[in-house]
């Protein structure tokens, strides 16, 4: 998969390296300042860190694409200070580092099916489902009938995360939640 | 908008230009478009029509030697040729407003500019902000671009603020990879500035002081307007510019040997896109949008 193309044919979710470092392009645009030559302004996202950087190259530069693939897989139980994600094709386990799940550790539980990508073979981060449902434990006694003041209160969710909610939500509850922002989205009927 | 709309629009906007510098004692002009040279710039590729023969892609030159000749306070309303890629904000073939000023300096070119925008936009009232980009690279990057003047040292100092530069890169290729990816991200959208101290590898034809240049651009709402300066009249720096940046073959050297002979009075300049004062007018993020005609969009 790993090979070169001219910045020129930059595309949205192409996986470029620069330096060593895998990214993701999230956005690309053709910009010629006053006076100047053509570039090619990126905003990347480092799948080492999750930051997301600005960059520029001149738009006769090419760049190489990395060597990153995805695949789909289920994530099965913790173990220390790791995670054991499953192949359902080949049932064929990995333990991926909790650090390296990141911060979407809090947005899967067992069963959930999630993608793992790898950059040279090795698995570098995961992307959870965009709209995940978890369990609430722990928050304030609710508020019946306040559904519509837009008051929020803090709960935390089965994973460890915190999120606001509405008043109305009670511990037991199942919350869905957008694991790009973090915010509650709707109650789920148990 | 149908294409005779708009041209109702342009035809009102040119008549408004033209009283504009005629109640400011300048006289319009015209020059050719068709010549044996072009204005020598690595980045604007010129439009060839045949060997040896260009369409013009400003007529900076040519105002040039009129003020040689005498001429004190002039504009065109020029068509301009340049070989870009069409998008948004660009054609191949736009309208320039070109004028200068004899014996004045910048400043009094940016008070047209300034006065020229808010009759025509009735927003932004004069007068508008410097802004640095001396300054702009010192509180970003922690850049001092006067002390960066070695490819090598800036290449290093750009390194270490966090911005990824290819090794291959020339120092003015260096400056402009630092401003997009870091500096121009930052400037304001909803107003109207100069961006001002362009370093000398920046500096077109503009006079310089030491490392800075003259050159000013005029932004309004995010869109470069206007790209003006005190203009350069040494003979053997226009000749080294132009040298180290094209052949020798496309070289004018009538200018140059004016300006050896008769010498260019102090005198200062700037270019304004009309295409895009009309899209601030109208509202329009595509230059397209404000043009009856667009022939050459199908192609792109």
């Amino acid at each position: 998969m790993a090979g070169s193309i001219g910045i020129n044919q930059i595309y949205k979710g192409a996986k470029i390296e620069i330096e060593g470092t895998p990214y993701e392009v999230l956005e690309y645009e053709h910009v010629k300042p006053g006076k100047g030559q053509a570039f090619v302004r990126v905003k990347v996202l480092n799948l080492f860190t999750g930051n997301v950087e600005r960059m520029s190259f001149k738009s006769s530069d090419t760049i190489t694409l990395a060597d990153c693939n995805e695949k789909e897989m289920e994530f099965l139980y913790s173990q220390g200070d790791s995670m054991v994600f499953m192949d359902p094709q080949t049932y064929e386990q990995i333990e991926i580092p909790t650090n390296v799940v990141g911060r979407a550790q809090y947005f899967i539980k067992e069963g959930t099916s999630v993608y793992v990508i790898f950059y040279q073979g090795k698995p570098i981060g995961v992307n959870p489902p965009k709209h995940v449902d978890l369990m609430v434990t722990r928050t304030e006694p609710g508020v019946k009938g306040d559904t519509v003041s837009g008051a929020m209160k803090e709960a935390e969710l089965e994973t460890g995360l915190k999120i606001m909610v509405p008043l109305f939500i009670e511990e037991g509850d199942i919350v869905r939640v957008n694991s790009e922002t973090g915010e509650y989205i709707e109650r789920v009927n148990k | 908008m149908n294409p005779w709309d708009k041209a109702q629009v342009w035809s009102e906007f040119l008549y408004q230009v033209r009283s504009f510098f005629k109640d400011r004692g300048f006289t319009e002009v015209e020059t050719p478009y068709l010549a044996p040279w072009h204005n020598l710039d690595p980045n604007i590729k010129p439009i060839r029509v045949e060997k040896g023969l260009f369409l013009q892609s400003s007529p900076e030159f040519f105002l040039k030697k009129l003020i040689i000749f005498g001429a004190k306070r002039i504009f065109q309303i020029a068509h301009a040729f340049r070989d870009d890629p069409i998008d948004e904000l660009h054609t191949k073939e736009f309208l320039i407003l070109e004028w200068y000023r004899v014996g004045e300096t910048i400043e009094a070119i940016k008070r047209d500019v300034e006065e020229l925008v808010f009759s025509f936009l009735g927003r932004y009232p004069p007068p508008w902000k410097n802004i640095s980009l001396k300054e702009l690279f010192e509180e970003i990057l922690s850049i001092d671009l006067e002390k960066n003047t070695d490819r090598t040292l800036f290449l290093r100092a750009l390194k270490k603020a966090g911005i990824k530069a290819r090794e291959s890169y020339s120092w003015e290729e260096l400056f402009e990879v630092a401003f997009l990816t870091a500096i121009e991200p930052e400037l304001p959208k909803d107003d109207a500035f100069w961006l001002v101290d362009y370093p000398y590898p920046l500096a077109a034809s503009s006079t310089c002081n030491g490392f800075w240049s003259t050159r000013c651009e005029a932004y309004v709402e995010g869109v470069e307007l206007a790209n003006g300066y005190e203009e350069l009249g040494d003979p053997e720096e226009q000749k080294k510019r132009w040298l180290s940046r094209g052949k020798e073959s496309e070289i004018d050297w009538e200018y140059i040997l004016l300006l050896k002979n008769k010498g260019l009075p102090p005198c200062a300049g700037i270019a304004l896109g009309l295409e895009r004062l009309m899209m601030l007018r109208l509202g329009s993020k595509n230059i397209h949008d404000v043009l009856p005609f667009s022939p050459l969009l199908k192609q792109a």
